[in-house]
């Protein structure tokens, strides 16, 4: 999972207003609103970074110990994954795919 | 997952609360393939923006917080590179609702609607007998037109909603209306005020409901959403006239800039400096955002006031100050008073914003 690209699903609209993220799954039509460590991974994901690239900037953004990070991160997009709001590629996505925001 | 479900509505008091254009009407053009009779556009000719500049106010629409844009015409299929322009605002992850008459669509611009995940389609449907639908547009044909593609959407399982505003010479079909909606398994979204042209000029108001008809389908909770009760607060003389002035926005095909596309006041344009730049720190909406009910002066004294639904955007178009009454929303109000209805809760005159209600 690690080395895998992460793109927001383009089933997904979305917005991020004063660091908070309003996440909307066009299919379930559920709004989710993340908090702001959620919010702060969420704006990393542009189907351009892998997981471990994000992992990289959340280790230097949050002041916990790296272990703590990680497991975070990864149950994080593993839940984003389940709830069919990220997709996840051993390619970097290009495209309609690509999420600008 | 830190995460919480929530309302869409806490979007757009989000927007207000904090003054963004949470939802932005753009029209891609004037260019239309049928010529309705109660068209409120003075022209066909405007061509709209290009692709580049809708992929620029796209962008700007992220930085200032849009979440929902709708795109309309004219009619937007008219647009050889309008696909590209849906697809260009789904890439930024903006949920798009589409207003069109449905008559150009075709099979493969159904099928990249479905993967773009459009929010909804709203297709203008004027009658469900054929003979007057068609009467509304000026072109022969345009109902079963419209409503095949309704069904080719639908069979993709793209979400489909009827627009249809009431006519003098389509109220008496509105049980038909109904039974169609429901055949096809969609909703309905009526208009029971015919406006005028953007310039002003009255000339669609020969389409309007007569009173007679106006009264006939007032009661009818299918049409107007309504409440046995009051929801109003007369005594808060700090209601906002409109919410749209905080948390709305709408871009005509040159670019410019207003809280509504009713409410014809120009605050400036794209072209020339950001959305969220507008939307901030134009003088004039500044200005309109200052507007309260103590204001207006007939409405906080007016005894249909409870009843009343106005429009500042038609007060001003129709009746010339916009900041008094305004006679379409009269005439509505007093037939609601007869009926004994009230209006439900909407972004008409709203409750300030209080500390309490914050998220």
């Amino acid at each position: 999972m690690v080395s895998d690209y992460v793109a927001k699903g383009i089933n997904v609209s979305c917005r991020t207003i004063d660091g908070e993220a309003f996440i909307f799954n066009e299919d379930t039509r559920i709004l989710m609103k993340l908090d702001k460590v959620g919010s702060f991974i969420w704006d990393q994901i542009n189907g351009r970074k892998t997981v471990e690239e994000i992992l990289t900037i959340c280790y230097h953004a949050f002041t916990d110990d790296e272990g703590k990070i990680r497991e975070v991160v990864l149950d994080f997009i593993s839940d984003l994954q389940e709830n069919n709001v990220v997709v996840l590629s051993d390619e970097a996505f290009e495209g309609v795919m690509i999420s600008a925001c | 997952m830190p995460a919480r479900d929530i309302q869409l509505t806490e979007i757009t008091a989000l927007g207000k609360r904090k003054t963004l254009p949470s939802s932005v009407l753009v029209e891609v053009c004037y260019t239309c393939n049928e010529n309705c009779i109660h068209c409120c556009l003075d022209n066909h000719s405007t061509s709209g923006l290009t692709l580049e500049q809708y992929s620029t106010l796209f962008d700007q629409m992220v930085q200032a917080g849009t979440f929902y844009v709708i795109l309309t015409g004219g009619e937007p299929f008219t647009r050889a590179d309008f696909m590209e322009i849906v697809e260009s605002a789904r890439k930024r992850r903006l949920s798009v609702t589409i207003f069109t008459n449905g008559t150009l669509i075709t099979d493969q611009q159904i099928a990249r609607l479905r993967e773009l995940h459009i929010e909804e389609v709203h297709v203008s449907i004027y009658s469900a007998d054929a003979e007057t639908h068609d009467k509304v547009t000026r072109v022969p044909g345009s109902f079963i037109k419209s409503i095949r593609t309704i069904q080719r959407m639908l069979d993709s399982s793209i979400t489909v909603r009827l627009k249809c505003p009431l006519m003098n010479i389509t109220a008496d079909g509105i049980e038909e209306i109904k039974k169609l909606a429901s055949n096809l398994g969609v909703n309905i979204q009526y208009t029971a005020v015919i406006t005028a042209k953007n310039d002003g000029s009255c000339a669609t108001h020969r389409s309007r409901l007569t009173s007679e008809q106006l009264r006939a389908i007032i009661p009818d909770s299918d049409v107007f959403t309504q409440s046995s009760k009051p929801i109003y607060f007369r005594d808060d003389l700090d209601c906002i006239p409109c919410d749209t002035v905080f948390n709305g926005g709408s871009i005509d095909p040159d670019g410019n800039v207003y809280v509504c596309n009713q409410w014809r006041i120009v605050g400036g344009n794209v072209l020339d400096e950001p959305l969220g730049q507008i939307w901030k720190e134009s003088p004039i909406f500044e200005h309109l955002r200052t507007i309260r009910l103590r204001d207006l002066k007939e409405c906080a004294t007016c005894e249909l006031f409870q009843y009343c639904t106005r429009c500042p955007g038609l007060a001003y178009l129709e009746d010339g100050n916009m900041f008094g009454c305004s006679s379409v929303a009269r005439s509505v109000a007093e037939e609601r008073r007869r009926a004994g209805v009230y209006p439900t809760a909407v972004h008409i005159f709203s409750r300030p914003e209080r500390k309490e209600e914050r998220l």
